[in-house]
C-alpha cells in the first residue's frame, strides 16, 4: 500500500500534468491561430478551445492549494510514512 | 545549431507531453528519460545545453544528478522541477540550479524560462556565482572589517501610494551614518522603466500591489544590459498573496511590511514609532545585507555616490 506521502506526491504529479498538458495545448492552438486564412468559423472554435483550457490549468490550480491545504494539515496529526496518528 | 534539451521525469506522460512540445521547435533535439540511471547515461552520451530536472526519480534521485551536472557539466543549463513537500530545497540550493519550478507548474512560464536560458537572456548561474564569488574575494576583507565600510547603493522603490518609499527616501538620505543611498521612487515600472533605466539602479524594492505587472517588469530589466544586482519585493502580506507566494516559491526574496497606511509620513513618526519603525528597520536591513553581498560598499568616511 502506497504511504500518505507517496499518495500526495502522485496527486501533485497528476496536476502537474495536466497544467502542463493544458499549457502546451494552449500554446499550440496559439500557433494555429496565426495561420493565415483561417476560416471565422475554425478561429471561434479554436478560441473556445483555449478558454476552456485556460479554465482547467485555473480549477487545477486551485485544486492544488486545496491538498497542499489538505496535506498540512494530514501532517499535522499524522505521521506521514507510518500513515498512523502523531 | 539545434540546443539539446533533456527531460528527466518519472511521469512518462510528463515527458511525453514536453518533448512532444519541444520537438515541434526545430531549434531543440529532445531527450527524455523517466529514471535516474538512463538520464545518467544520456548526461554522459550527449553533450546537453539545458536539462529539466525532476527532483523525486528511480534509481539515482535528482539531488545526485544535479551535483553532478554542476561538477562534471557547467556549462549545461539546469531547471529543477520539484513538488511542494520537497524536504531538502536547502541542498538543491547550496549545489545550485538555473531555475526552480514548483508543481504544478504553467507551461507558459517553464518555455519562457526554457527560451530565455538558451538564448542567453539570462546568465548562466555558474556565471553568476563566478561573478558574485570574484566580488565576494574583493569584498571579504570588507566583511570582516564591517563596520569600517557603509553601504553605497543606487535604489530604485516602486510603490503606488510611494508612503513607505517618501519614508525609505527620507530616512535614507538623512540617516546618512547608515549608509549613503542614492533613492529614487517611482509609482510604476514598466510605465517608467526609461527613466529607471537611467537611474541605473542597484537595487530594486517593488510593492507587492503592484505584482501583476512584475513578471513583465522584471522580464525588461533583465534584458537590459546592466541588470539591477538584486530585486525585492515588499509590502503587506494580506494583498496578492498567492501571486507573491508563486514568485517567493521559486526563490524571489519577499520583505512582509504589514503596515502601510496612506498617510504615513516620517514627520508624522518622529521617535520612529511602529510600526513604522520597524518596516523602515526591516528594509534597511536587507538593503543593508544586499550591498555588502553585493560588493556595494565605501570606506566611512569617502564619498558616496
Amino acid at each position: 500500500m502506497v504511504t500518505i506521502c507517496e499518495l500526495f506526491h502522485n496527486l501533485g504529479n497528476k496536476h502537474n500534468i495536466v497544467t502542463v498538458g493544458c499549457g502546451a495545448t494552449k500554446e499550440m492552438v496559439e500557433e494555429c491561430l496565426e495561420t493565415e486564412g483561417l476560416p471565422e468559423a475554425l478561429k471561434e472554435k479554436l478560441n473556445e478551445i483555449q478558454k476552456n483550457l485556460g479554465e482547467i490549468i485555473k480549477s487545477t490550480k486551485e485544486a492544488d492549494k486545496i491538498a497542499t491545504e489538505i496535506h498540512d494539515r494530514v501532517y499535522e496529526v499524522i505521521d506521514p510514512d507510518k500513515g498512523k496518528p502523531k | 545549431m539545434p540546443n539539446n534539451i533533456l527531460i528527466i521525469d518519472d511521469e512518462v506522460e510528463l515527458t511525453q507531453i514536453l518533448g512532444e512540445y519541444f520537438r515541434t521547435k526545430k531549434r531543440y533535439n529532445v531527450f527524455t528519460a523517466s529514471d535516474g540511471k538512463v538520464a545518467l547515461n544520456l548526461i554522459r552520451e550527449q553533450t546537453l545545453e539545458l536539462v529539466l530536472l525532476d527532483m523525486k526519480l528511480p534509481s539515482v534521485n535528482g539531488l545526485e544528478i544535479l551535483k553532478i551536472l554542476r561538477k562534471d557539466y557547467p556549462n549545461c543549463r539546469v531547471i529543477v522541477m520539484t513538488a511542494y513537500d520537497i524536504d531538502y530545497k536547502k541542498e538543491i540550493d547550496l549545489v545550485g540550479y538555473d531555475a526552480l519550478f514548483i508543481k504544478p507548474i504553467l507551461f507558459e512560464e517553464l518555455k519562457d524560462k526554457v527560451d530565455a536560458l538558451l538564448t542567453g537572456r539570462i546568465p548562466k548561474q555558474s556565471e553568476a556565482k563566478t561573478s558574485s564569488q570574484s566580488i565576494s574575494k574583493e569584498t571579504i576583507a570588507l566583511l570582516k572589517d564591517r563596520e569600517n565600510f557603509l553601504p553605497k547603493a543606487r535604489i530604485v522603490i516602486i510603490e503606488i501610494r510611494g508612503n513607505i518609499a517618501m519614508l525609505l527616501k527620507e530616512c535614507f538620505e538623512r540617516a546618512v551614518s547608515d549608509g549613503y543611498y542614492n533613492v529614487a521612487y517611482f509609482k510604476s515600472g514598466s510605465l517608467f522603466l526609461s527613466e529607471i533605466t537611467k537611474f541605473n539602479p542597484d537595487i530594486i524594492l517593488y510593492d507587492i500591489v503592484e505584482i501583476g505587472n512584475f513578471s513583465d517588469f522584471a522580464q525588461r530589466l533583465m534584458n537590459l544590459s546592466n541588470p539591477p544586482k538584486e530585486i525585492i519585493l515588499f509590502g503587506d502580506p494580506k494583498f496578492k498573496w498567492e501571486e507573491v507566494d508563486l514568485l517567493v516559491r521559486k526563490g524571489m526574496s519577499y520583505i512582509p511590511t504589514p503596515l502601510s497606511s496612506p498617510d504615513m509620513q516620517l514627520s508624522k513618526y518622529p521617535e520612529f514609532e511602529l510600526p513604522a519603525k520597524e518596516t523602515i528597520e526591516r528594509l534597511s536591513a536587507v538593503i543593508k545585507d544586499v550591498c555588502f553581498k553585493h560588493g556595494l560598499v565605501t570606506k566611512k568616511g569617502e564619498k558616496g555616490p
